[in-house]
């Protein structure tokens, strides 16, 4: 009987004690976060710009549209268009777009305009990667339509698009393939 | 048989009655000279040696063939259909010592076992396999000995599949989780070897952390709360149960293996046990196995990335003393998992983009290498128990276990900034559960248990914000009895669960920690009935509850590969069910099998409801809006295998599934209820002698279109439904005195292209082609080196 109750005991034993804190969470998620997109528009031959942004800042992944600019420009113009994506989830601002930059040749910007005259993308002015492929970061030249309207212009990166698809560098984005990393779709109003 | 296969091969619309009665003609006038060896009958009585009252309830097993029974109230015990062979039988009943024999079976016998009241036996063998179980009133089945050898190198998912009312919900091929009668994750309860399993159960596309292989017994209790393991099972739990330890001298050992053609898989696993004359108390057993599989292939094309690397261990260790004993378990569990590259996806249209893509897309031929997505999984166990017999009170039973899980999933993409070293998404869940039990006595007509446990856990999430970390507690005290008449048997239990967890995470710079407990009583009453020409009826009522997951309370974003926004509910309250099944069965008799009804009524159920058509609106568009609701739900149908032995040579089964539900509070379907479907096999002995068994099976699996889907849910209709021809050939055979397997077994024959609705890669690829695989197990030393 005391032998049993030995035995008994001796299987009572603590395993293993946890050295990490449940209670005291990472502070930052340290994973990369899309939360922004800017658009600045210059009127060609001008140093006249203006900035339309997307931002969703507040959720835990993905989180509440915070800003969403509607695009307002004037007709009959020629614009060039710099992109900026950014990371504002952070204490510290990042700006992803030099890497995006850097990693040219696994991302490409695309581009649709609904109606298709309303922002005229002049894909071939994009920039390019070191296989002389678009990224689009960076278009020289977008002209508005002549006359006043509304529509919406969709702005898309596309994480590893198969760029020698047909059609993809002259801005197809269906044959690309890949995985969509940003796809805003700005309202436009053309006055 | 060939020319059967080839005749379906040109007809493939051939009817499946056509098909059978084709093979029907065929192999009864061959059958006609033939005479069955396994037709013997061994039926017994186990008595009180002092006393000499029937010990009902008390349990006989089958070594060789893991087959066990118990002493019905009649005082009795059968086994039927024996092939004629020297036996290991244990006889054990809680407060006695067990007792093993061996028996040269030639004729049909009858037996009479005393047991004796605490006095040793030399050989005293320690059957947890066969310990007392609160409750099978409910539908129980244990995967039978000749699908084990069929299905084995598979996962879990997959053997478990054999069961009828069992189902496979899968995230692509090589990710497959156990779906009971229409429920699955968090309401499906997993107990490896007497401890409850705790992973990432929440997630679809976390699979069980088992090696099977470690496994000597698989069973499904469907339906309903488990007294022992806990109230939530409301779907049902599976319970994995390792071979007694050895406790007669003697090494012995097997070792199995698995090759299949699709994915060019092979697995083999490789057991020793043993037992010394030196030191008689200790008993050993070392289990390794390991897997490794490429790219598996559609009817049309490789699925790209779908690979799989698994190593696991498992040991144990047992010491044996007069009144009881000591046994310390451990084992882990290591897995690499290919996720198929095609169903990453961005955004809602990239979802579009992938059901119209052409097939051949991600088609890249074949590899082993594992790339990107993939995840990562370890899992360990370490197991400590104990148990005693005191003559005058019954049995003690104290269990203490450490469990550490570790998930780490790498997504498509390196992240670019942060965290460039670790996975995208990584879990560390860390669990320690303790279990006093204890046994009461026999008392003439009385069986029962009662038991207490304690369990905390701790959960650390990295990465990608998925759930927050969390700490739990939980504690439960359970009772049940059981009664025995001529006739009847009754039981009912009740059980009560305390819990209470904090959560921790970080909102807007605060670290926000609620907490939340529950506390309630779950119960289970039930009746096994025994009628007349060996069937048997029984009945239970079951009814538990499920507090929230941690899912379901916090998740709060993107969920990957589903495309949708998931978000959770802090306001849910915990589900409560009220099971209620009837089962028919018949273990003798040329007809045999089990058929049982079931309703399962969940009030606040928890689940995910569309939001359409509100939308999320993220920097990658807009994503459908899912969010955790509560409703009153219905799951009810009728599942069951029965056999027909029309020969002693050839035997028909068919086996099916009927799941209907019904949420009322949407007045619609469910999403992810399985579709009806039916399995007729038909298995021929060629050879059937002690030295050599030779047998060939033909099967048509038919799965037909869920047609019971909910509105505005799924991106897709559920796909049509299918049927597929699988074919099989397999001997045991004596060779150097073992017992040695081999089969040959060929899945979808004809290399149907399909699609599975509970399969939800269903949207980015088909189901899998052809795949033919070779088993074999052999054991390693003498079938009876033990003297």
């Amino acid at each position: 009987m005391k032998k049993s109750l030995l035995l008994l005991a001796a299987t009572a034993f603590a395993f293993y004690s946890c050295s990490e804190d449940e209670a005291t969470p990472a502070k930052k998620n340290d994973v990369e976060v899309l939360t922004t997109l800017k658009a600045v528009f210059t009127e060609l031959g001008t140093t006249k710009s203006d900035t339309f942004t997307f931002r969703s800042t507040d959720g835990a992944v993905f989180g509440r549209t915070t800003k969403f600019d509607t695009i307002r420009l004037a007709p009959l113009k020629a614009y060039s268009l710099s992109l900026l994506v950014l990371d504002e989830s952070k204490q510290v601002v990042e700006d992803k777009t030099p890497e995006i930059v850097r990693e040219g040749k696994e991302h490409q910007f695309f581009f649709n305009s609904n109606p298709l005259d309303l922002l005229l993308t002049n894909y071939a002015t994009a920039n390019k990667d070191s296989l002389n492929l678009p990224i689009g970061n960076l278009v020289g030249s977008i002209t508005t339509k002549p006359t006043a309207g509304s529509g919406t212009f969709t702005i898309e990166l596309v994480h590893e698009p198969v760029k020698t698809n047909s059609g993809v560098a002259n801005n197809n984005r269906a044959n690309a393939g890949g995985e969509t990393d940003i796809s805003v779709a700005f309202p436009v109003i053309v006055k | 048989m060939m020319q059967i296969l080839r005749r379906v091969a040109i007809t493939q619309r051939a009817t499946i009655w056509l098909f059978f009665a084709a093979f029907f003609c065929f192999a009864s006038t061959a059958s006609a000279q033939s005479k069955s060896a396994c037709k013997l009958e061994l039926h017994g009585t186990i008595t009180d040696s002092i006393n000499h009252e029937h010990l009902i309830g008390a349990t006989v097993l089958i070594f060789e063939l893991n087959k066990s029974t118990s002493v019905a109230a009649d005082g009795h015990f059968h086994f039927y259909n024996l092939c004629p062979a020297k036996y290991t039988l244990q006889f054990s009943m809680a407060g006695y010592e067990q007792f093993t024999t061996t028996y040269n079976l030639l004729k049909n016998s009858e037996l009479d076992i005393h047991l004796h009241e605490g006095t040793l036996q030399f050989k005293v063998v320690d059957i947890s396999a066969s310990q007392y179980k609160p409750s099978n009133t409910a539908s129980e089945n244990t995967v039978s000995e000749t699908d084990r050898n069929r299905t084995a190198g598979q996962p879990l998912g997959d053997i478990l599949k054999t069961i009828p009312g069992v189902f496979a919900f899968q995230t692509g091929p090589t990710i497959a989780k156990p779906m009971i009668r229409g429920m699955h994750s968090n309401r499906v309860l997993i107990v490896n070897n007497g401890v409850r399993l705790e992973g990432q159960q929440w997630g679809s596309e976390h699979a069980p952390e088992i090696d099977p292989f470690a496994a000597q017994k698989i069973s499904v209790i469907k339906g309903g709360a488990s007294l022992r393991y806990g109230a939530d099972a409301l779907g049902g739990s599976i319970v994995l149960e390792p071979a007694p330890l050895p406790h007669s001298p003697g090494i012995e050992g097997f070792v199995q293996t698995n090759a299949a053609t699709n994915g060019r898989t092979g697995a083999v696993s490789v057991q020793l046990e043993g037992n010394h004359s030196f030191l008689p108390k200790l008993g050993w057993r070392i289990q390794t196995s390991a897997k490794q599989g490429g790219n598996l292939q559609t009817a049309k094309y490789y699925l790209n990335n779908t690979g799989v690397q698994e190593q696991n261990l498992s040991a144990a260790l047992g010491w044996k003393e007069k009144h009881g004993a000591i046994n310390l378990y451990y084992s882990t569990y290591n897995n690499k998992i290919g996720i198929f590259s095609g169903a990453h996806i961005g955004n809602l249209a990239d979802l579009e983009r992938a059901f119209n893509r052409p097939d051949t897309t991600f088609n890249t031929g074949f590899s082993y290498q594992i790339n990107r997505p993939y995840q990562l999984i370890g899992h360990q166990l370490l197991k400590a128990e104990t148990h005693w017999n005191f003559h005058d009170l019954g049995k003690f039973t104290l269990i203490a276990s450490y469990q550490n899980d570790s998930r780490k999933e790498y997504d498509l993409h390196k992240p670019k900034g942060g965290r460039s070293t670790g996975p995208e998404l990584e879990f560390k869940l860390n669990s320690f559960q303790y279990e006093a039990l204890f046994e009461h006595k026999p008392l003439t007509r009385w069986r029962g248990q009662a038991g207490i446990q304690y369990a905390t856990q701790s959960n650390i999430a990295l990465g990608r914000i998925l759930i927050p970390n969390f700490r739990l507690y939980t504690g439960a005290i359970f009772i049940s009895e059981r009664y025995f008449t001529e006739k009847w048997e009754f039981d009912a239990g009740i059980r009560a669960d305390y819990r209470w967890q904090r959560s921790y995470a970080y909102e807007s710079d605060t670290l926000v920690s609620p907490i939340y407990s529950y506390q309630s009583v779950s119960g289970t009453i039930g009746a096994i009935r025994e009628l007349p020409k060996g069937f048997k009826a029984k009945a239970n009522f079951n009814s538990g509850w499920r507090a929230p997951g941690i899912n379901e309370l916090f998740s709060d974003g993107v969920h990957h590969g589903s495309a949708s926004y998931e978000e959770g509910n802090r306001n849910l309250q915990p589900e409560r069910s009220y099971s209620s099944s009837i089962t028919i069965e018949r273990s003798t008799g040329r007809l045999y099998g089990e058929v049982g009804v079931y309703a399962n009524y969940i009030d606040n159920f928890m689940y995910l409801q569309p939001q359409y058509p509100e939308s999320r609106l993220t920097i990658r568009g807009a994503f459908p809006y899912f969010k955790y609701k509560q409703a009153n739900v219905l799951f009810r149908g009728i599942d069951g295998q029965v056999s027909y032995e029309l020969t002693q040579r050839l035997q028909f089964t068919a086996k099916g599934s009927i799941v209907r539900t019904w949420n009322y509070s949407e007045n619609d379907y469910l999403i992810l209820t399985p579709a009806d479907r039916i399995t007729l096999s038909s298995l021929y002995k060629l050879i059937d002698k002690e030295q050599l068994h030779l047998s060939v099976r033909a099967e048509i699996e038919q799965v037909w279109q869920q047609t019971r889907a909910p509105k505005n849910q799924d991106y897709t209709a559920p796909p049509k439904g299918y049927y597929l021809i699988n074919a099989g050939i397999e001997s045991t055979f004596k060779y150097l005195n073992r017992n040695i397997y081999i089969g040959l077994q060929a899945r979808n024959l004809f290399n149907v292209v399909y699609r599975d609705y509970l399969n939800r890669f269903r949207y980015f690829a088909y189901d899998l082609g052809r795949n033919v695989s070779i088993q074999i197990k052999i054991p390693l030393f003498n079938s009876n080196p033990k003297q």
